[in-house]
């Protein structure tokens, strides 16, 4: 994995530089550049397969134990917001940076005559990176191709919690915990369509991103009371579908 | 390429719409109610051998299968009144288990049966039964009351006991117990408590005082309590003894008086035996017997005797007085050892010659020589005829006596062989005779032709053979012991040449001789232990 991001860094470094120097080159063009603070909201997908897999595994456990328990939701692509500022180094690149904020969230709840059983996980990502792109058309185009090299970090924050409520035994109720809390690097490549409307600044966007994967380790708690549950790991791979719609303003 | 980007534009915005509508993470999902638990479930329960007529002491099997169950189960709890006293956890529906029953107080109690769904949430995690069964069941730890066996009775071959069940309810099983020497051993066990038979097919029926000895223990798993005991036996032993027993010469059965006149080796005594009510024995001593006639008639039989002024006697059987017929003084030759009494008043007497005699006068009437002088010879009389047939030296001769001469009709020779205890059976106009070591032959008394010949087994060895009507009674030597017996007696048959077997006698030891008595279905056998045995051929049947 760790070859992947070096080579992916690599190429990003390669193809700044080269978009550098064509920025060099045509220096009267630069000062036409202007500077763009970007809010966009939209919806994306994240493949998380670990996370869904860990997810699946906890709701076998109580299948086996005899609970007809169905998952109602699993980690639905959502809402995602999107903060930007980037200035064009040429007709074919910009640099920037980029925050973003996602959730999602996975259920299995369950009900029978004597009790609730509720298997809830709840999954955030905020990111904090900086993106070269590389435009494939006419940035004058309303329809922009482009190629967006990210690099940052990422903020992961993940709970799976199993929560039993049976009101004739109390003693049988409970509340878990597993969480996962990191900030870890990242790399991304999107592959970006972004079409911009008559309107000043309004612009909608599409695109797939493909992200590296980074291994994060679990903490437990049991009532709220840490335990240890032994070494749990997940690979966390945002890859994705990203559409988002927004406003792009030039100062 | 404004029609272009019109269509991409649509395109994006349904799928965003799309994407909105169907997978946001705004809401949480709606809650899924399982509601199968409160659904009446089905499925039936099978005890077995559980019987809610039966008590129960001990250690007692629960055994019962599920069936028709509309769900499949996670555990299976059982339950005695409140106490649970097994889980099952498995998805088997055949359930088999042992309890002691001492553990729980006499009486009635409640087995009941919690079905526990594999598949019913809190239902399954907390053993929520969703199916219920029960069954009552009686705890008796007391002492079971012992059968009481009434007899026993000869079925086939073998002992078929019967006993007044135990009137206890909670007999576990009878154990069927034998003794042949001393101690006792179990060779059966019994579970159905209102068996009342047993038939020992391990039991020969064996002729014997005291073959074996049985009891019945009733036994509730924990204690046991024994019947009476009973001795099986067959046969009357008869303690007589025959100082010769294999020559005709030597030995007669008088059938209608129950007797036996016996002649011992040394000439020194004539035994007369009555065994019909127990031994009577009636010895005439010090007459120099030498051999008896092979017949007898009008309670009177001959005698041959070694002085010559007495060469022939008559004894008579009602009063066992002597006479001498003095016509016959010196005039039987000294190796005159065997003797027959034809039809007409006449005698044939084989000594070194064969000689026919009129009886009333002693003449001599005519004499023939024979053809070697060793073995004394066997008579062969055809009723109502002047034929007969003598085997002797290993020459059979067919005779006749018609008026006052003797005819050889026909010598064959049977080198090596020889033909013993040899008798007409009219029923298939047939000589018979055995045929050492294993055969019994069957000749033609016209022709003297062999017609068959018989061997039961190669290693049954007929000794001694009786007619009686159309059955043949063979005494056989086993020469490999079946069921620890030496010796059987086998009833045929002869109706056809098949000799079917119609049944079968085994003794101790080898078979000697058999005699028939007067009375009807009864038989004497003679072993070499010297044993007698008097069967009662009807018994068992």
């Amino acid at each position: 994995m760790k070859i992947v991001q070096i080579i992916f860094v690599i190429t990003l470094l390669v193809l700044f530089t080269y978009n550098c120097s064509i920025a060099q080159d045509s220096s009267k063009v630069v000062n036409n550049y202007p500077f763009y603070i970007g809010l966009a909201s939209g919806l994306t997908t994240l493949t998380l397969t670990d996370v869904n897999k860990l997810f699946d595994d906890v709701v076998m456990v109580y299948k086996q134990a005899g609970f007809p328990i169905k998952i109602q939701r699993q980690n639905p692509g959502n809402i995602i917001f999107h903060l930007s500022a980037s200035k064009d180094l040429s007709d074919v690149s910009t640099l920037g940076f980029r925050l973003q904020h996602t959730w999602t969230s996975s259920y299995a709840l369950y009900s029978d005559a004597i009790g609730d059983l509720d298997l809830i996980s709840k999954l955030s990502v905020s990111k904090f990176d900086v993106y070269y792109q590389l435009n494939l058309t006419d940035r004058f185009e309303p329809l922009l191709a482009s190629l967006q090299f990210y690099s940052g970090f990422l903020s992961f924050n993940y709970n799976l919690t199993t929560e039993s409520n049976v009101p004739l035994l109390p003693e049988l109720n409970s509340k878990s915990r597993l969480y996962f809390n990191k900030i870890i690097p990242c790399f991304e490549l999107l592959v970006f369509f972004k079409y911009k409307f008559g309107i000043v600044g309004l612009s909608t966007s599409a695109g797939f991103r493909i992200a590296s994967t980074s291994k994060v380790y679990a903490h437990s708690s049991q009532d709220d009371i840490p335990y240890d549950e032994g070494e749990i790991d997940l690979d966390v791979n945002l890859t994705g579908l990203v559409c988002l719609v927004g406003l792009e303003i030039a100062l | 390429m404004s029609e272009r980007f019109l269509k991409l534009k649509t395109i994006i915005i349904l799928f965003t719409t799309f994407l909105i509508l169907n997978s946001c993470d705004l809401t949480e999902p709606d809650r899924f109610y399982n509601s199968a638990p409160e659904k009446q479930q089905n499925g039936t329960i099978e005890f077995s051998e559980l019987d809610e007529s039966k008590h129960y002491a001990g250690f007692l099997r629960i055994k019962f299968s599920l069936s028709d169950l509309s769900f499949s189960t996670s555990a299976i709890k059982i339950y005695i009144d409140e106490q649970l006293v097994r889980t099952f956890k498995s998805s088997k529906n055949i359930i088999e288990f042992d309890i002691n029953t001492a553990t729980f107080p006499d009486g009635l109690h409640n087995i009941n049966i919690s079905v526990i769904s594999d598949d019913m949430g809190y239902f399954t995690l907390l053993g929520v039964p969703v199916l219920e069964f029960s069954k009552q069941i009686y705890f008796d730890q007391s002492t079971p009351e012992p059968v009481f066996i009434t007899g026993y009775e000869w079925n086939g071959n073998h002992p078929l006991l019967h006993w007044n069940i135990s009137n206890s309810l909670n007999v576990k099983y009878y154990f069927v117990e034998r003794s042949t020497g001393g101690y006792y051993s179990r060779i059966d066990t019994i579970y159905d408590f209102k068996v009342d038979t047993y038939l020992d097919t391990l039991q020969i029926k064996a002729v014997g005082e005291n073959l074996a000895e049985y009891r019945i223990t009733t036994s509730n798993g924990e204690q046991i309590s024994n019947s009476n005991t009973v001795k099986i036996k067959y046969g009357v032993r008869l303690f007589l003894h025959l100082f010769q027993d294999f020559s005709r010469n030597l030995c007669m059965n008088i059938e209608n008086k129950n007797q036996l006149v016996n002649l011992a080796t040394d000439s020194s005594q004539l035994n007369i035996i009555e065994y019909n009510n127990g031994p009577i024995k009636h010895t005439i001593a010090g007459n120099n017997f030498r051999a008896l006639s092979q017949n007898y008639d009008n309670d009177n039989i001959l005698l041959i005797c070694n002085t010559p002024e007495d060469n022939l006697k008559k004894l008579n059987l009602n009063n066992y007085t002597l006479t001498t017929l003095s016509q016959f003084a010196n005039k039987l030759y000294y190796q005159s050892n065997s003797l027959i009494k034809l039809k007409n008043n006449r005698i044939f007497v084989l000594g070194s010659e064969f000689q026919l005699y009129d009886l009333d006068s002693g003449e001599l009437l005519d004499s023939k020589s024979r053809i070697g002088h060793g073995y004394p010879g066997e008579f062969c009389l055809v009723p109502d005829s002047t034929i007969f047939f003598v085997y002797s030296d290993y020459y059979i001769y067919k005779i006749s006596c018609e008026g006052d001469s003797i005819y050889f009709l026909k010598t064959i020779f049977t080198p090596n062989v020889g033909i013993r205890n040899q008798k007409y059976i009219p029923y298939i106009n047939k000589i018979a005779g055995i045929i050492p070591p294993n055969l019994i032959g069957f000749y033609d008394p016209s022709t003297f032709e062999k017609s068959f010949e018989y061997a039961e087994d190669t290693y049954f060895y007929p000794s001694h053979f009786l007619l009686k009507n159309n059955f043949l009674y063979v005494g056989y030597t086993l020469s490999y012991q079946t069921n620890n017996m030496e010796g059987i007696v086998i009833k045929y048959d002869i109706s056809s040449i098949s000799m079917q077997s119609l049944e079968k006698w085994y003794f101790k030891k080898p078979i000697r001789r058999l005699f028939f008595p007067e009375e009807a279905n009864r038989l004497i056998v003679f072993c070499s232990d010297e044993s007698v045995w008097l069967l009662d051929l009807m018994e068992g049947k």
